[in-house]
């Protein structure tokens, strides 16, 4: 069996408020398998950034933050790390590129520079080097007339482009796992699926791991082969894409899924799903979707419900109490 | 269906005029809406589609006369908007609202919801104030906003809330046509559904007309009947939503829709063939504007603009080879 490149076990992470300290994700684990790309979706302010960004070790020790849990990765426990050692392996064998590539670019330097910055911090390559290697990277990434334009800056490029600039950075040092936060959110469609197709293809080629966080699950069955669902700071479903799609099991998945007018066919019947998240400060003792699902019960308000299994081959975990029990009945 | 014309957007042109180069600038034109017609009936969602920058947002503002056309003409049953005198104008506006993107900045903060909803009924000088109080209440139970909702302020409420106040605030005059600018595009998907559906049934429940702008074309294909699809300031194509959707005429609306991703795995979208991206408006390419990143593109194409034609009593297109 296959090794997980990425695993992250029971990540919480808790950011101070006025009236004490909160979670913004808690108990989050999964793994992230050699060469397939993870999609980790939901709404705004369900923790997905905050994953991935706690995984990094980009939250440890900010004022008002708190970060717990296990990232195993390549051996050693990244959240035991210390920053200098992460420095060592961030933008080296763990790389990420964010939704809005001009707040990630820096306005006043080349581009050329900026993509053979990573090069020269962690290859030790000289500047003329790093320089030639980013012309290279950049070629990848299908930025037309490259070796010209490595001298170009960023507000010289349109928002497609940018996002080129940003994939070829995270490249140049060959990562083992790139995430990328809602990497084509600010784009048009067309453009999106330019990017999206760039991602696929290089993922392939270079044959690293793919986590892409995103809302839009046009995007993740567009790319993802596996799913993970997340609501109000928790995963609550973990599939393979076909059978989330298919067979979702989490009410909120299911209700997400028919609250989005389709532009393939017509839609029948568009379903809202009544009601708020709940605020990071009131969380309820029970499960988190309850107040919201149409399959609630007693113990749904009573009990928080566990990441339970609900098929071994491919592995579909859910956190629901009522679907955990139908399958177990049924798996009897 | 069809309806009597309610708004008629005929030959549509605005021309914005900046500055480009450093240090020493030129002006330059750029037409962010060149030759736009169309026609919106009563009861029916009118859908403008297209990306960033395309000038759907530009189109929605002129027909309320919030920018100044710089050309053409929009007529509102009957009546010119584009010529008509500042009186006039406040009248029209009683009968034609708008509905803005973003919820957050198009509230005034410092406004409770009372003075908010009862301020247009005052300066249209159409109730007492006790009648509006009743009036705004009305409305604000009519989008789904709890009656306490009445003494708030905008920062107390969540972005779709927000988006409802919006909705009333539009409402509040009763008027017949509401343009209706990207209004969920800045919301989670499950509150973009109950936006939606709201604004569907008060549709019906008051015989709305709607010019609904949005690049998302899942949410056009929902909601609106007809629709018209912008590239670069110019209509590319124009019908009824099952025909534009099941055979579309101009390779940009294929484009557009093949590579809207579906959430179905099984429909995964066929990574794009379509190359490139929208030029410059203010350096539009020759001919179509289309044809550099057109797959069927040939001389023509590169020299001479398509006419807007029609090519069946209910679609336009603007292409020299339509699929």
């Amino acid at each position: 069996m296959t090794k997980p490149v990425l695993s992250v076990r029971n990540l919480t992470t808790s950011f101070k408020l006025r009236k004490g300290w909160f979670p913004a994700i808690s108990g989050v684990s999964f793994d992230v398998m050699p060469n397939e790309t993870l999609c980790l979706v939901g709404e705004s302010g369900c923790g997905k950034s905050i994953t991935a960004m706690s995984a990094m070790g980009l939250l440890k020790g900010q004022h008002g933050c708190r970060v717990s849990g296990e990232v195993w990765f390549d051996g050693r426990n990244l959240a035991e790390l210390a920053e200098a050692e992460l420095r060592k392996i961030r933008g080296n064998k763990l790389a990420m590129i964010f939704q809005e590539p001009m707040t990630s670019l820096n306005p006043v330097l080349p581009i050329g520079l900026q993509v053979g910055e990573p090069l020269m911090f962690h290859r030790g390559m000289t500047r003329h080097e790093a320089e030639q290697e980013a012309v290279r990277l950049l070629e990848q990434v299908k930025l037309p007339d490259a070796r010209r334009r490595i001298n170009h800056y960023p507000h010289q490029f349109s928002g497609g482009m940018r996002q080129r600039v940003m994939i070829a950075i995270a490249l140049a040092c060959g990562p083992q796992i790139l995430f990328a936060d809602e990497p084509t959110t600010a784009l048009d469609v067309t453009i999106q699926s330019q990017v999206l197709a760039l991602l696929q293809e290089i993922r392939d080629e270079h044959a690293f791991a793919l986590v892409l966080i995103t809302h839009d699950l046009g995007v993740v069955a567009t790319i993802a082969d596996r799913v993970a669902v997340m609501y109000a700071g928790e995963i609550v479903e973990l599939a393979d894409t076909v059978a989330l799609f298919k067979r979702p099991s989490h009410p909120y998945t299911e209700a997400l899924l028919r609250a989005i007018p389709r532009s393939d066919r017509d839609t029948e019947e568009l379903v809202s799903i009544e009601g708020q998240v709940p605020p990071i400060h009131d969380m309820p003792p029970g499960c988190r979707f309850a107040a919201r699902c149409a399959l609630r019960e007693d113990v749904c308000l009573a009990q928080h419900p566990p990441f339970a299994l609900l098929s071994p081959t491919p592995r579909h975990d859910v956190r629901c109490h009522v679907r955990a029990r139908s399958a177990g009945r049924s798996a009897a | 269906m069809s309806g009597a014309s309610i708004l008629t957007v005929s030959h549509l042109r605005k021309v914005f005029t900046t500055k480009r180069g450093f240090p020493n600038p030129t002006i330059v034109n750029v037409r962010a809406i060149d030759d736009v017609s169309f026609e919106v009936r009563a009861g029916e969602s009118f859908g403008l589609v297209g990306e960033s920058g395309c000038g759907k947002s530009t189109v929605g503002r002129c027909i309320l006369q919030l920018i100044e056309p710089t050309g053409g003409e929009v007529t509102y049953k009957g009546q010119s908007v584009t010529r008509a005198s500042r009186q006039e104008l406040v009248k029209l506006r009683q009968r034609m609202q708008i509905i803005f993107q973003d919820p957050y900045s198009s509230l005034n903060p410092r406004l409770s919801v009372a003075r908010m909803l009862t301020e247009p009924l005052r300066v249209h000088g159409l109730c007492s104030r006790a009648e509006a109080e009743e009036r705004v209440r009305r409305v604000l139970a009519d989008v789904g906003l709890p009656a306490d909702a009445y003494a708030k302020f905008p920062h107390q409420f969540s972005g779709g809330q927000r988006q409802r106040l919006a909705i009333a605030r539009a409402l509040v005059l009763e008027p017949d046509l509401i343009v209706a600018d990207e209004p969920v595009s800045a919301l989670d998907v499950s509150i973009q559904a109950q936006i939606i559906l709201k604004l569907k049934e008060l549709k019906s429940s008051r015989n709305l007309s709607f010019v609904f702008i949005s690049h998302d074309l899942g949410i056009v294909r929902y909601f609106c009947e007809r629709i018209a699809v912008m590239y670069l300031g110019r209509l590319v194509e124009q019908g009824p939503v099952p025909e534009i959707f099941e055979a579309p005429l101009h390779p940009y609306t294929n484009a557009l829709r093949l590579a809207s991703p579906v959430p179905d795995p099984e429909k995964r979208i066929a990574f794009q063939k379509l190359e490139g991206e929208v030029p410059s408006p203010i350096d539009p390419p020759s001919g179509c504007y289309f044809h550099p990143r057109c797959p069927k593109c040939t001389s023509v194409c590169r020299e001479q603009a398509p006419e807007w034609r029609q090519v069946s009593p209910e679609r336009h297109v603007a292409c020299h080879h339509p699929l």
